[in-house]
Protein backbone atom coordinates (compact mmCIF):
# COMPACT_ATOMS: atom_id res chain seq x y z
CA UNK A 1 0.00 0.00 0.00
CA UNK A 2 1.35 3.42 -0.81
CA UNK A 3 2.31 5.60 2.13
CA UNK A 4 2.87 8.78 0.17
CA UNK A 5 0.99 9.85 -2.89
CA UNK A 6 1.62 12.97 -4.90
CA UNK A 7 -1.34 13.60 -7.17
CA UNK A 8 -1.00 15.95 -10.14
CA UNK A 9 0.94 18.52 -8.15
CA UNK A 10 2.06 21.71 -9.90
CA UNK A 11 4.08 24.67 -8.73
CA UNK A 12 5.39 27.63 -10.65
CA UNK A 13 7.53 30.56 -9.63
CA UNK A 14 6.58 33.42 -11.92
CA UNK A 15 7.03 32.08 -15.43
CA UNK A 16 9.10 29.12 -14.32
CA UNK A 17 7.12 25.90 -14.07
CA UNK A 18 9.19 24.14 -11.39
CA UNK A 19 6.91 21.12 -10.96
CA UNK A 20 4.21 20.23 -13.45
CA UNK A 21 1.31 17.82 -12.81
CA UNK A 22 3.67 15.47 -11.06
CA UNK A 23 2.50 12.05 -9.92
CA UNK A 24 4.41 9.92 -7.46
CA UNK A 25 3.47 6.99 -5.28
CA UNK A 26 5.73 5.48 -2.65
CA UNK A 27 5.03 2.24 -0.81
CA UNK A 28 5.55 1.71 2.89
CA UNK A 29 9.11 0.49 3.55
CA UNK A 30 10.35 1.48 0.12
CA UNK A 31 13.59 3.35 -0.57
CA UNK A 32 12.99 5.66 -3.48
CA UNK A 33 15.58 7.83 -5.06
CA UNK A 34 14.82 10.80 -7.23
CA UNK A 35 17.43 11.73 -9.78
CA UNK A 36 17.61 14.52 -12.29
CA UNK A 37 19.79 17.41 -13.33
CA UNK A 38 20.03 20.61 -11.31
CA UNK A 39 16.79 22.53 -11.77
CA UNK A 40 14.76 19.41 -12.52
CA UNK A 41 12.47 20.29 -9.59
CA UNK A 42 13.68 17.78 -7.00
CA UNK A 43 14.08 20.22 -4.14
CA UNK A 44 10.82 21.98 -5.08
CA UNK A 45 9.10 18.62 -4.87
CA UNK A 46 10.59 18.09 -1.39
CA UNK A 47 9.45 21.55 -0.35
CA UNK A 48 5.94 20.79 -1.60
CA UNK A 49 5.72 17.48 0.24
CA UNK A 50 7.14 18.82 3.51
CA UNK A 51 4.93 21.92 3.61
CA UNK A 52 7.68 24.47 3.09
CA UNK A 53 5.73 25.75 0.09
CA UNK A 54 2.16 25.14 -1.05
CA UNK A 55 1.28 23.61 -4.40
CA UNK A 56 -0.64 25.71 -6.93
CA UNK A 57 -2.75 22.66 -7.66
CA UNK A 58 -2.87 18.96 -6.89
CA UNK A 59 -2.73 17.00 -3.66
CA UNK A 60 -0.16 15.40 -1.40
CA UNK A 61 -1.54 12.50 0.60
CA UNK A 62 0.36 10.87 3.44
CA UNK A 63 -0.95 7.72 5.15
CA UNK A 64 -4.37 8.31 3.62
CA UNK A 65 -4.62 11.92 4.79
CA UNK A 66 -4.22 15.03 2.68
CA UNK A 67 -1.27 17.06 3.95
CA UNK A 68 -0.96 19.68 1.21
CA UNK A 69 -1.81 22.99 2.88
CA UNK A 70 -0.68 21.85 6.33
CA UNK A 71 2.10 23.73 8.12
CA UNK A 72 5.47 21.96 8.56
CA UNK A 73 5.05 21.23 12.30
CA UNK A 74 1.74 19.44 11.63
CA UNK A 75 3.26 17.38 8.84
CA UNK A 76 6.18 16.41 11.08
CA UNK A 77 3.71 15.30 13.77
CA UNK A 78 2.10 12.98 11.21
CA UNK A 79 5.44 11.20 10.91
CA UNK A 80 6.98 12.77 7.82
CA UNK A 81 10.33 14.48 8.41
CA UNK A 82 12.90 15.99 6.09
CA UNK A 83 16.50 17.01 5.95
CA UNK A 84 17.91 19.92 3.97
CA UNK A 85 20.43 20.15 1.17
CA UNK A 86 22.26 23.00 2.88
CA UNK A 87 22.83 21.93 6.48
CA UNK A 88 20.12 23.59 8.51
CA UNK A 89 20.78 23.43 12.24
CA UNK A 90 21.10 25.65 15.32
CA UNK A 91 24.52 27.27 14.92
CA UNK A 92 24.95 28.72 18.43
CA UNK A 93 23.84 25.60 20.31
CA UNK A 94 26.04 22.61 21.03
CA UNK A 95 25.69 19.39 19.05
CA UNK A 96 24.04 17.85 22.10
CA UNK A 97 21.54 20.70 22.39
CA UNK A 98 20.79 20.53 18.66
CA UNK A 99 19.71 16.92 18.85
CA UNK A 100 17.99 17.55 22.20
CA UNK A 101 15.60 20.01 20.52
CA UNK A 102 14.49 17.24 18.16
CA UNK A 103 14.18 14.72 21.01
CA UNK A 104 12.24 17.18 23.20
CA UNK A 105 9.82 17.66 20.33
CA UNK A 106 9.52 13.92 19.73
CA UNK A 107 9.01 13.07 23.40
CA UNK A 108 6.65 16.02 23.80
CA UNK A 109 8.66 17.57 26.59
CA UNK A 110 9.35 20.87 24.86
CA UNK A 111 6.78 22.85 26.85
CA UNK A 112 8.20 22.10 30.28
CA UNK A 113 9.34 25.39 31.80
CA UNK A 114 9.75 24.50 35.47
CA UNK A 115 12.52 21.92 35.33
CA UNK A 116 16.09 22.17 34.03
CA UNK A 117 16.49 20.39 30.72
CA UNK A 118 19.83 18.96 31.87
CA UNK A 119 17.91 16.98 34.52
CA UNK A 120 15.55 15.22 32.12
CA UNK A 121 17.13 11.76 32.27
CA UNK A 122 15.29 9.90 29.48
CA UNK A 123 15.62 12.83 27.08
CA UNK A 124 19.37 13.19 27.62
CA UNK A 125 19.87 9.46 27.39
CA UNK A 126 18.06 9.31 24.07
CA UNK A 127 20.19 12.19 22.75
CA UNK A 128 23.34 10.32 23.75
CA UNK A 129 22.14 7.18 21.96
CA UNK A 130 21.49 9.07 18.75
CA UNK A 131 24.85 10.85 18.91
CA UNK A 132 26.55 7.53 19.49
CA UNK A 133 24.87 6.03 16.42
CA UNK A 134 26.15 8.90 14.32
CA UNK A 135 29.63 8.89 15.90
CA UNK A 136 28.98 12.41 17.12
CA UNK A 137 29.25 11.70 20.85
CA UNK A 138 32.85 12.96 21.14
CA UNK A 139 31.66 16.23 19.63
CA UNK A 140 28.61 16.57 21.92
CA UNK A 141 29.87 19.75 23.59
CA UNK A 142 31.06 21.44 20.40
CA UNK A 143 29.08 24.45 19.19
CA UNK A 144 27.44 23.31 15.94
CA UNK A 145 28.86 26.18 13.92
CA UNK A 146 32.39 24.90 14.60
CA UNK A 147 31.76 21.46 13.05
CA UNK A 148 33.41 20.26 9.85
CA UNK A 149 31.23 19.98 6.76
CA UNK A 150 30.91 16.21 7.04
CA UNK A 151 29.92 16.39 10.69
CA UNK A 152 27.33 19.05 9.91
CA UNK A 153 25.78 16.70 7.37
CA UNK A 154 25.70 13.97 10.00
CA UNK A 155 24.11 16.35 12.49
CA UNK A 156 21.56 17.31 9.84
CA UNK A 157 20.51 13.68 9.36
CA UNK A 158 20.60 12.92 13.09
CA UNK A 159 18.09 15.75 13.68
CA UNK A 160 15.66 14.04 11.34
CA UNK A 161 16.25 10.59 12.72
CA UNK A 162 15.74 11.88 16.28
CA UNK A 163 12.13 12.52 15.37
CA UNK A 164 11.59 8.81 14.70
CA UNK A 165 9.51 9.48 11.61
CA UNK A 166 7.56 6.94 9.58
CA UNK A 167 8.91 8.43 6.42
CA UNK A 168 12.11 10.33 5.82
CA UNK A 169 12.88 12.82 3.07
CA UNK A 170 16.61 13.27 2.60
CA UNK A 171 17.72 16.03 0.26
CA UNK A 172 21.19 15.09 -1.02
CA UNK A 173 22.35 13.60 2.28
CA UNK A 174 25.94 13.10 1.12
CA UNK A 175 26.40 16.46 -0.66
CA UNK A 176 29.96 17.69 -0.22
CA UNK A 177 31.12 14.67 1.78
CA UNK A 178 34.38 12.89 1.03
CA UNK A 179 34.28 9.25 -0.01
CA UNK A 180 34.83 7.83 3.50
CA UNK A 181 32.11 10.04 4.94
CA UNK A 182 29.80 9.13 2.06
CA UNK A 183 30.34 5.45 2.65
CA UNK A 184 29.68 5.65 6.38
CA UNK A 185 26.55 7.71 5.71
CA UNK A 186 25.23 5.16 3.22
CA UNK A 187 25.89 2.47 5.77
CA UNK A 188 24.05 4.49 8.39
CA UNK A 189 21.04 5.12 6.17
CA UNK A 190 20.83 1.43 5.19
CA UNK A 191 20.97 0.54 8.84
CA UNK A 192 18.19 2.94 9.71
CA UNK A 193 15.96 1.63 6.99
CA UNK A 194 16.32 -1.97 8.06
CA UNK A 195 16.28 -1.35 11.81
CA UNK A 196 13.41 1.10 11.94
CA UNK A 197 11.55 -0.06 8.84
CA UNK A 198 11.57 3.49 7.49
CA UNK A 199 10.19 4.59 4.20
CA UNK A 200 12.75 6.74 2.50
CA UNK A 201 12.61 9.28 -0.29
CA UNK A 202 15.90 10.85 -1.23
CA UNK A 203 17.47 12.96 -3.91
CA UNK A 204 21.08 12.37 -4.74
CA UNK A 205 23.63 13.24 -7.37
CA UNK A 206 26.12 10.56 -6.42
CA UNK A 207 25.12 7.56 -8.56
CA UNK A 208 27.03 5.20 -6.32
CA UNK A 209 24.77 6.19 -3.44
CA UNK A 210 21.67 5.97 -5.62
CA UNK A 211 22.34 2.48 -6.93
CA UNK A 212 23.43 1.10 -3.58
CA UNK A 213 20.37 2.38 -1.69
CA UNK A 214 17.35 2.61 -3.93
CA UNK A 215 14.66 -0.02 -4.44
CA UNK A 216 13.24 2.15 -7.14
CA UNK A 217 14.40 5.23 -8.99
CA UNK A 218 12.34 8.11 -10.35
CA UNK A 219 13.90 10.24 -13.03
CA UNK A 220 12.75 13.88 -13.16
CA UNK A 221 13.29 16.36 -15.95
CA UNK A 222 11.85 19.89 -16.15
CA UNK A 223 9.44 19.31 -13.29
CA UNK A 224 8.00 16.09 -14.65
CA UNK A 225 8.56 12.38 -14.14
CA UNK A 226 10.21 10.95 -17.25
CA UNK A 227 10.36 7.38 -16.05
CA UNK A 228 10.60 5.24 -12.94
CA UNK A 229 11.56 1.70 -12.11
CA UNK A 230 14.16 -0.54 -10.45
CA UNK A 231 17.80 0.66 -10.66
CA UNK A 232 18.81 -1.74 -13.45
CA UNK A 233 15.90 -0.67 -15.61
CA UNK A 234 16.66 3.03 -15.12
CA UNK A 235 20.32 2.47 -15.84
CA UNK A 236 19.39 0.91 -19.17
CA UNK A 237 16.75 3.48 -20.10
CA UNK A 238 17.91 5.36 -23.23
CA UNK A 239 16.22 8.65 -22.18
CA UNK A 240 17.98 8.67 -18.84
CA UNK A 241 21.25 7.81 -20.48
CA UNK A 242 20.92 10.62 -22.93
CA UNK A 243 19.66 13.36 -20.62
CA UNK A 244 21.36 12.61 -17.37
CA UNK A 245 23.76 9.78 -16.88
CA UNK A 246 25.85 10.41 -19.98
CA UNK A 247 28.91 8.24 -19.86
CA UNK A 248 29.00 8.22 -16.06
CA UNK A 249 27.75 4.69 -15.37
CA UNK A 250 27.38 3.20 -18.76
CA UNK B 1 26.07 11.41 28.97
CA UNK B 2 24.07 14.54 29.77
CA UNK B 3 26.45 17.50 29.70
CA UNK B 4 27.55 18.83 33.06
CA UNK B 5 24.70 18.08 35.44
CA UNK B 6 26.60 20.03 38.10
CA UNK B 7 25.77 23.10 36.04
CA UNK B 8 22.72 23.60 38.13
CA UNK B 9 24.30 23.40 41.55
CA UNK B 10 26.58 26.41 41.15
CA UNK B 11 23.79 28.87 40.40
CA UNK B 12 21.93 27.67 43.49
CA UNK B 13 24.99 28.38 45.65
CA UNK B 14 25.45 31.74 43.93
CA UNK B 15 21.82 32.54 44.50
CA UNK B 16 22.06 32.06 48.27
CA UNK B 17 25.41 33.85 48.54
CA UNK B 18 23.99 36.89 46.68
CA UNK B 19 20.87 36.76 48.82
CA UNK B 20 22.92 36.92 52.05
CA UNK B 21 25.24 39.66 50.76
CA UNK B 22 22.36 41.75 49.45
CA UNK B 23 20.39 41.20 52.66
CA UNK B 24 23.30 42.46 54.73
CA UNK B 25 24.06 45.45 52.49
CA UNK B 26 22.17 48.02 54.62
CA UNK B 27 24.42 47.10 57.55
CA UNK B 28 27.49 48.55 55.88
CA UNK B 29 26.23 50.87 53.13
CA UNK B 30 24.74 54.36 53.54
CA UNK B 31 21.12 54.93 52.53
CA UNK B 32 22.11 56.62 49.27
CA UNK B 33 23.66 53.38 48.01
CA UNK B 34 20.76 51.30 49.25
CA UNK B 35 18.52 53.53 47.17
CA UNK B 36 20.82 53.03 44.20
CA UNK B 37 20.90 49.24 44.58
CA UNK B 38 17.10 49.17 44.83
CA UNK B 39 16.98 50.92 41.47
CA UNK B 40 19.60 48.56 40.01
CA UNK B 41 17.55 45.57 41.13
CA UNK B 42 14.36 46.87 39.53
CA UNK B 43 16.13 47.89 36.31
CA UNK B 44 17.91 44.49 36.24
CA UNK B 45 14.63 42.62 36.40
CA UNK B 46 13.14 44.75 33.64
CA UNK B 47 16.24 44.25 31.47
CA UNK B 48 16.51 40.48 32.10
CA UNK B 49 12.82 40.03 31.27
CA UNK B 50 13.25 42.02 28.05
CA UNK B 51 16.32 39.97 27.23
CA UNK B 52 14.25 36.76 27.33
CA UNK B 53 12.86 38.16 24.09
CA UNK B 54 15.94 39.84 22.68
CA UNK B 55 18.82 37.54 23.56
CA UNK B 56 17.05 34.21 24.01
CA UNK B 57 14.21 34.29 21.47
CA UNK B 58 15.70 36.70 18.95
CA UNK B 59 12.75 39.10 19.06
CA UNK B 60 13.35 42.84 19.10
CA UNK B 61 10.47 44.48 20.96
CA UNK B 62 10.15 48.22 21.46
CA UNK B 63 7.01 47.73 23.50
CA UNK B 64 8.18 46.29 26.80
CA UNK B 65 7.55 49.59 28.51
CA UNK B 66 3.83 49.00 27.98
CA UNK B 67 3.94 46.14 30.49
CA UNK B 68 6.27 47.87 32.92
CA UNK B 69 4.18 51.04 32.75
CA UNK B 70 0.73 49.49 32.82
CA UNK B 71 1.64 47.55 35.92
CA UNK B 72 3.19 50.64 37.55
CA UNK B 73 0.01 52.62 36.87
CA UNK B 74 -2.28 49.78 37.91
CA UNK B 75 -0.54 49.29 41.24
CA UNK B 76 -0.55 53.05 41.89
CA UNK B 77 -4.28 53.35 41.15
CA UNK B 78 -5.10 50.31 43.26
CA UNK B 79 -3.01 51.53 46.20
CA UNK B 80 -4.44 55.02 46.12
CA UNK B 81 -7.96 54.34 44.94
CA UNK B 82 -8.97 51.16 46.74
CA UNK B 83 -8.67 49.62 50.17
CA UNK B 84 -7.15 46.42 48.77
CA UNK B 85 -4.10 45.14 50.65
CA UNK B 86 -0.83 45.88 48.82
CA UNK B 87 -0.14 42.22 48.09
CA UNK B 88 -3.45 41.92 46.23
CA UNK B 89 -2.82 45.14 44.31
CA UNK B 90 0.67 43.93 43.46
CA UNK B 91 -0.40 40.57 42.03
CA UNK B 92 -3.43 42.07 40.30
CA UNK B 93 -1.17 44.59 38.54
CA UNK B 94 1.22 41.87 37.43
CA UNK B 95 -1.80 39.92 36.17
CA UNK B 96 -2.85 42.95 34.13
CA UNK B 97 0.60 43.02 32.49
CA UNK B 98 0.36 39.31 31.73
CA UNK B 99 -3.03 39.77 30.13
CA UNK B 100 -1.83 42.79 28.16
CA UNK B 101 1.20 40.81 26.94
CA UNK B 102 -1.04 37.93 25.88
CA UNK B 103 -3.42 40.15 23.92
CA UNK B 104 -0.71 42.29 22.29
CA UNK B 105 1.38 39.17 21.68
CA UNK B 106 -1.45 37.48 19.79
CA UNK B 107 -1.45 40.38 17.34
CA UNK B 108 2.31 40.86 17.11
CA UNK B 109 3.14 37.17 16.57
CA UNK B 110 1.65 37.41 13.09
CA UNK B 111 4.62 39.52 12.08
CA UNK B 112 8.34 38.99 12.05
CA UNK B 113 11.53 41.02 12.25
CA UNK B 114 11.22 44.71 11.52
CA UNK B 115 7.41 44.66 11.32
CA UNK B 116 7.16 42.95 14.68
CA UNK B 117 9.38 45.63 16.25
CA UNK B 118 7.29 48.45 14.77
CA UNK B 119 3.99 46.88 15.86
CA UNK B 120 5.19 46.51 19.47
CA UNK B 121 6.25 50.16 19.34
CA UNK B 122 2.81 51.15 18.05
CA UNK B 123 1.07 49.26 20.85
CA UNK B 124 3.24 50.85 23.51
CA UNK B 125 2.42 54.30 22.06
CA UNK B 126 -1.28 53.45 22.36
CA UNK B 127 -0.72 52.77 26.06
CA UNK B 128 1.16 56.05 26.35
CA UNK B 129 -1.62 58.06 24.69
CA UNK B 130 -4.33 56.43 26.81
CA UNK B 131 -2.46 57.25 30.01
CA UNK B 132 -1.63 60.74 28.83
CA UNK B 133 -5.16 61.63 27.74
CA UNK B 134 -7.30 59.84 30.31
CA UNK B 135 -6.73 62.60 32.84
CA UNK B 136 -9.66 61.73 35.11
CA UNK B 137 -8.15 58.33 35.86
CA UNK B 138 -4.41 58.73 35.42
CA UNK B 139 -3.86 62.40 36.23
CA UNK B 140 -2.68 62.95 32.64
CA UNK B 141 0.56 64.84 32.34
CA UNK B 142 0.86 65.25 36.13
CA UNK B 143 0.76 61.51 36.72
CA UNK B 144 -0.02 60.01 40.09
CA UNK B 145 1.90 61.35 43.04
CA UNK B 146 2.36 60.35 46.65
CA UNK B 147 2.13 56.57 46.23
CA UNK B 148 2.65 55.15 49.72
CA UNK B 149 4.54 51.95 50.60
CA UNK B 150 1.75 49.96 52.26
CA UNK B 151 2.58 46.80 54.24
CA UNK B 152 3.03 43.66 52.14
CA UNK B 153 1.14 40.87 53.94
CA UNK B 154 2.57 41.14 57.50
CA UNK B 155 5.72 42.97 56.51
CA UNK B 156 6.18 46.67 56.99
CA UNK B 157 8.04 47.86 53.90
CA UNK B 158 7.94 51.57 54.61
CA UNK B 159 11.42 53.13 54.73
CA UNK B 160 14.42 52.82 52.44
CA UNK B 161 15.93 49.68 53.99
CA UNK B 162 12.63 47.84 54.43
CA UNK B 163 11.55 48.56 50.86
CA UNK B 164 14.98 47.56 49.63
CA UNK B 165 14.61 44.19 51.33
CA UNK B 166 11.20 43.73 49.79
CA UNK B 167 12.47 44.60 46.29
CA UNK B 168 15.51 42.40 46.74
CA UNK B 169 13.41 39.41 47.72
CA UNK B 170 10.93 39.81 44.85
CA UNK B 171 13.66 40.47 42.27
CA UNK B 172 15.80 37.53 43.40
CA UNK B 173 12.85 35.13 43.28
CA UNK B 174 11.85 36.50 39.85
CA UNK B 175 15.40 36.16 38.52
CA UNK B 176 15.59 32.60 39.85
CA UNK B 177 12.33 31.76 38.07
CA UNK B 178 13.55 33.35 34.83
CA UNK B 179 16.83 31.46 35.11
CA UNK B 180 14.94 28.21 35.54
CA UNK B 181 12.80 29.00 32.49
CA UNK B 182 15.87 29.73 30.34
CA UNK B 183 17.48 26.46 31.45
CA UNK B 184 14.26 24.45 30.94
CA UNK B 185 13.21 22.65 27.75
CA UNK B 186 11.08 25.67 26.88
CA UNK B 187 14.12 27.96 27.23
CA UNK B 188 16.17 25.69 25.00
CA UNK B 189 13.44 25.72 22.35
CA UNK B 190 13.39 29.54 22.50
CA UNK B 191 17.13 29.59 21.82
CA UNK B 192 16.62 27.20 18.93
CA UNK B 193 14.00 29.58 17.50
CA UNK B 194 16.45 32.46 17.87
CA UNK B 195 19.07 30.47 15.96
CA UNK B 196 16.87 29.02 13.23
CA UNK B 197 13.11 29.34 13.41
CA UNK B 198 12.48 27.43 10.18
CA UNK B 199 14.37 24.38 11.35
CA UNK B 200 12.49 24.50 14.64
CA UNK B 201 9.23 24.23 12.68
CA UNK B 202 10.60 21.27 10.73
CA UNK B 203 11.28 19.54 14.03
CA UNK B 204 7.55 19.67 14.71
CA UNK B 205 7.37 22.72 16.98
CA UNK B 206 4.88 25.56 16.48
CA UNK B 207 7.22 28.53 16.56
CA UNK B 208 4.45 31.07 16.96
CA UNK B 209 3.19 29.55 20.22
CA UNK B 210 6.66 29.49 21.74
CA UNK B 211 7.31 33.07 20.71
CA UNK B 212 4.02 34.04 22.32
CA UNK B 213 5.00 32.22 25.52
CA UNK B 214 8.27 34.14 25.53
CA UNK B 215 6.41 37.42 25.01
CA UNK B 216 4.04 36.70 27.90
CA UNK B 217 6.91 35.70 30.21
CA UNK B 218 8.78 38.92 29.36
CA UNK B 219 5.63 41.00 29.84
CA UNK B 220 4.81 39.38 33.17
CA UNK B 221 8.22 39.95 34.71
CA UNK B 222 8.39 43.42 33.18
CA UNK B 223 5.13 43.95 35.05
CA UNK B 224 6.71 42.75 38.31
CA UNK B 225 9.46 45.35 37.82
CA UNK B 226 6.84 48.04 37.15
CA UNK B 227 4.81 47.15 40.26
CA UNK B 228 7.99 47.46 42.35
CA UNK B 229 8.97 50.72 40.70
CA UNK B 230 5.84 52.80 41.42
CA UNK B 231 5.94 52.70 45.26
CA UNK B 232 9.74 53.01 45.11
CA UNK B 233 9.57 56.33 43.26
CA UNK B 234 6.32 57.37 44.91
CA UNK B 235 5.25 58.86 41.58
CA UNK B 236 4.32 57.63 38.11
CA UNK B 237 4.15 59.87 35.05
CA UNK B 238 3.31 59.20 31.40
CA UNK B 239 6.99 59.43 30.43
CA UNK B 240 7.33 56.01 32.00
CA UNK B 241 5.29 54.65 29.11
CA UNK B 242 6.95 56.59 26.32
CA UNK B 243 8.37 54.26 23.70
CA UNK B 244 11.84 55.77 24.05
CA UNK B 245 11.87 54.31 27.56
CA UNK B 246 11.65 50.85 25.92
CA UNK B 247 15.10 51.37 24.47
CA UNK B 248 16.57 51.39 27.98
CA UNK B 249 16.37 47.63 28.74
CA UNK B 250 17.50 46.90 25.18
CA UNK B 251 20.59 49.09 25.56
CA UNK B 252 21.29 47.62 28.98
CA UNK B 253 21.12 44.11 27.52
CA UNK B 254 23.47 45.05 24.69
CA UNK B 255 25.86 46.69 27.11
CA UNK B 256 25.91 43.71 29.47
CA UNK B 257 25.81 40.97 26.82
CA UNK B 258 22.48 39.76 25.50
CA UNK B 259 23.51 36.14 25.00
CA UNK B 260 24.16 35.76 28.73
CA UNK B 261 21.49 35.45 31.37
CA UNK B 262 23.45 37.68 33.74
CA UNK B 263 24.45 40.12 30.97
CA UNK B 264 21.58 42.57 31.55
CA UNK B 265 22.31 42.58 35.29
CA UNK B 266 25.92 43.64 34.64
CA UNK B 267 24.51 46.18 32.18
CA UNK B 268 22.04 47.51 34.74
CA UNK B 269 24.74 48.02 37.37
CA UNK B 270 26.81 50.07 34.95
CA UNK B 271 23.82 51.90 33.52
CA UNK B 272 22.53 53.09 36.91
CA UNK B 273 25.98 54.04 38.20
CA UNK B 274 26.90 55.94 35.04
CA UNK B 275 23.56 57.72 35.06
CA UNK B 276 24.09 58.69 38.70
CA UNK B 277 27.69 59.70 38.14
CA UNK B 278 27.26 61.69 34.91
CA UNK B 279 24.08 63.45 36.06
CA UNK B 280 26.28 64.84 38.86
CA UNK B 281 27.91 67.25 36.42
CA UNK B 282 25.72 67.38 33.31
CA UNK B 283 22.07 66.87 32.55
CA UNK B 284 23.03 65.48 29.13
CA UNK B 285 23.99 62.16 30.60
CA UNK B 286 22.22 60.29 27.77
CA UNK B 287 24.71 61.77 25.32
CA UNK B 288 27.68 60.36 27.22
CA UNK B 289 25.94 57.08 27.82
CA UNK B 290 25.15 56.85 24.11
CA UNK B 291 28.76 57.49 23.27
CA UNK B 292 29.95 54.84 25.68
CA UNK B 293 27.43 52.36 24.32
CA UNK B 294 28.57 53.07 20.77
CA UNK B 295 32.19 52.39 21.67
CA UNK B 296 31.26 49.22 23.55
CA UNK B 297 29.21 47.84 20.65
CA UNK B 298 32.03 48.60 18.23
CA UNK B 299 34.81 47.12 20.34
CA UNK B 300 32.98 44.64 22.60
CA UNK B 301 30.22 43.20 20.43
CA UNK B 302 29.48 40.48 23.00
CA UNK B 303 28.94 43.05 25.76
CA UNK B 304 30.64 43.00 29.13
CA UNK B 305 29.79 39.36 29.81
CA UNK B 306 30.98 38.36 26.34
CA UNK B 307 34.29 40.05 27.02
CA UNK B 308 34.65 38.45 30.46
CA UNK B 309 33.74 34.95 29.27
CA UNK B 310 36.13 35.22 26.32
CA UNK B 311 38.97 36.14 28.68
CA UNK B 312 38.09 33.41 31.17
CA UNK B 313 38.17 30.88 28.34
CA UNK B 314 41.50 32.17 27.10
CA UNK B 315 42.89 32.06 30.63
CA UNK B 316 41.80 28.43 30.96
CA UNK B 317 43.34 27.49 27.61
CA UNK B 318 46.61 29.20 28.53
CA UNK B 319 46.86 27.41 31.84
CA UNK B 320 46.57 24.01 30.17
Amino acid sequence: MSLLEVRKVSKSFGKLQAVSELELSIDEGEVRCIIGANGAGKTTLFNLISGRIRPDSGQVVFAGEEISGMRPPQIVRKGLSRSFQVSNYFPNLSVFQNVRIAVLSRMRKSRIFYWPVSRLGPVNQRVSEILENFNLLPLAEVIADKLSHGDRRKLEISLVVAQEPRMLLLDEPTAGMNSTETESTIHLIKDLVTKLGLTLLLTEHDMKVVFSLADKITFMHYGQVVCEGPPQEIKANPDVKEIYLGGEVC
Amino acid sequence: MPPKPQNFKNPIIWFFVSLVVLWAAPLFLPTFYIYLITEILIVSLFAVSTNVLLGFTGLLSFGQVAFFGSSAYAVSLLIKGTSLPFAASFFLSVGISTLAALIIGLFCMRLRGFYFAILTLAFSQIFFVVVYKWTSLTGGDDGIVGIPKKPFLFFDINGADAYYHFVMFVVMVSLALLYLIIRSPLGEVLQAIRDNSERTEFLGLQVRNYRLASFVIAGTFGGVAGALFAPFQGIVTPELLHWSHSAEPLMISLLGGMYFFFGPIAGAVIFVFIKEWITGFTEYWMFWYGLLLMLLIMYLPGGIMGFVSEHLKRGKDDSR
